[in-house]
């Protein structure tokens, strides 16, 4: 049996994104080496998941409850493989690890975010990881990351891309009016999302008498969106920022349905990284919608013909340049479909997966 | 890095960090039960009618407000017979009182830190299905 192993609340707001990513993770695992479950702990309960159905749940108010509680159910369901979401160290996660290895449970440990130091905010969390992380690589075997190192904490990686279960995000080409242009942005809202540069750049192009009507559509919650909200108004560009909070499901999908190019991540330059391949990415592509994107884009190379780059800094993004780079998108034929296509060949999950699910055939 | 902390010294930074997790849990409960809308959609999914709350911490008097026109809380049940705080109009016994008293109720245990002791006390006498820890009430997958 494998286990997918979590440390997040997968189900509350916020964390839709990893949820589905955790999901469609376990979906193409399942197709390459059969059935698995997955664990995750959500308001002080551990819950145990197979086929997205609940088959165990404990009680786990803290860390090391937690750790026990994994424990448990890794000896109940004779365990032999272990996919682990990194949740960050401290001694209860090391002890977990340790358990592991003492079993001979082969473990690949993704870190979804390399390097994260600057992510996480001054605190004891920050302080235990520091100290323990440095034992985490004598208690797995390999590490996949979304980064483009070759060896973190001296364990080999496997190096992945975020994928997207293409199956799941439904494709259309909405009608919309003439010479309008939508630009769309989801996301939970975070400081490296960096909209504000759109913002900006919106109030530069409208001041300066652009003619062609440009809106930004802001989809999600998080910590920024008042600061975007009061960021449209100094700008005077209220008018054209669509702010619709968290939408999921067929509600997210409507809110695509006349928009023309996506927003990726402005603003990786304030946590001082440069390249990525955030779970959005691949969903804009799947929707058949050509993207502005800020950081480097494993997934895009650099001359992906319906990406366009700007520079990762806090520079204000040319709505001329944005305009033009639409019209020569635009202007081919089938354009959507040829971006669809690219999802499909290269990022869906199973490909994805597939030198993951390779490591644990070698081992089983 | 590994040895510069002695074992004396690391066993005592774990025992502080698993007392912090559970005051970190207390205090992210107390917030979440502010959340009408979810408490008032967990009531319905579960079919709470009556109920009982134990402990009459914190946890206990918040749940009891959040509540409140939602399902009738029979009383507060804590072992010392009250609340930490002295609010008249919340109703609250002690554990023997609430023995002879049970029938079949629901029973919501918001003591974070001392579910397992709680429960092992409760069950010789209330159905364990009947039995919800805080955070199963409140929900999540399941």
């Amino acid at each position: 049996m494998i286990f997918y192993i979590t440390f997040k609340d997968l189900y509350s707001t916020g964390y839709a994104g990893i949820r589905k990513k955790v999901i469609a993770q376990t979906k193409a695992l399942e197709n390459k080496l059969g059935k698995l479950c997955v664990a995750f702990w959500c308001n002080q309960m551990a819950f145990l998941m197979q086929e997205e159905n609940v088959i165990e749940k404990r009680v786990a108010v803290t860390r090391k409850e937690y750790g026990n509680v994994l424990l448990s159910w890794i000896e109940k369901y004779n365990v032999d493989r272990t996919y682990v979401r990194y949740p960050l160290s401290d001694k209860f996660f090391l002890e977990f690890l340790k358990f592991q290895k003492e079993k001979g449970i082969r473990t690949v440990l993704e870190i979804p975010t390399y390097p994260y130091d600057a992510e996480l905010p001054f605190g004891r969390l920050k302080g235990e990881d520091a100290y323990y992380r440095e034992m985490v690589g004598e208690y797995v075997d390999v590490i996949s990351t979304y980064s483009n190192d070759s060896e973190i904490w001296g364990k080999r990686c496997i190096r992945l891309v975020n994928g997207v279960d293409v199956e799941k995000i439904p494709f259309f080409h909405g009608k919309k009016e003439n010479n309008k242009i939508i630009l769309i942005a989801v996301g939970c809202m975070e400081p490296w999302h960096g909209f504000e540069r759109i913002l900006e750049g919106m109030g530069n192009y409208y001041h300066a008498g652009g003619k062609r009507q440009v809106y930004f559509r802001l989809v999600g919650e998080g910590v920024e969106l008042n600061r975007y909200r009061r960021e449209a108004e100094r700008l005077e560009v209220q008018d054209y920022v669509e702010i619709l909070g968290q939408k999921e499901g067929e509600d997210l999908t409507k809110c695509f349905y006349d928009t023309d190019i996506a927003i990726g991540s402005l603003g990786y330059y304030k946590n001082g990284i440069r390249e990525g391949s955030p779970i959005k990415g691949a969903e804009y592509c799947a929707r058949g919608l050509p993207m502005v994107l800020g950081y480097d884009d494993m997934r895009f190379p650099e001359k992906t013909p319906f990406v366009f780059r700007v520079p990762n800094d806090s520079s204000a993004i040319p709505i001329d340049d944005i305009i033009k780079f639409y019209d020569h998108i635009a202007a081919q034929e089938n354009y959507r479909e040829k971006i669809r296509s690219y999802a499909v060949k290269y990022l869906s999950w199973d490909t994805v997966m597939e030198p993951v699910a390779e490591y644990f055939r070698e081992r089983s | 890095m590994r040895g510069a902390m002695d074992e004396k010294t690391e066993e005592l930074l774990s025992l502080y960090a698993d007392e912090t997790d559970v005051i970190t849990a207390c205090y992210e409960m107390m917030g979440k039960l502010l959340n009408r809308d979810r408490v008032t959609s967990r009531v319905k999914e579960l079919e709470i009618r009556d109920l009982y709350i134990y402990g009459g911490g914190y946890l206990g008097i918040q749940l009891y407000r959040a509540l409140e026109g939602q399902a009738k809380v029979l009383s507060v049940v804590d072992k010392s017979g009250g609340l930490i705080l002295g609010i008249p109009d919340i109703p609250v016994i002690n554990s023997k009182q609430f023995q002879a008293k049970y029938r079949n109720e629901w029973v919501i245990i918001t003591p974070i830190k001392h579910y397992r002791s709680i429960y092992d006390e409760l069950i010789p006498f209330v159905p364990a299905d009947k039995i919800l820890f805080l955070g199963e009430f409140y929900g999540g997958k399941g």
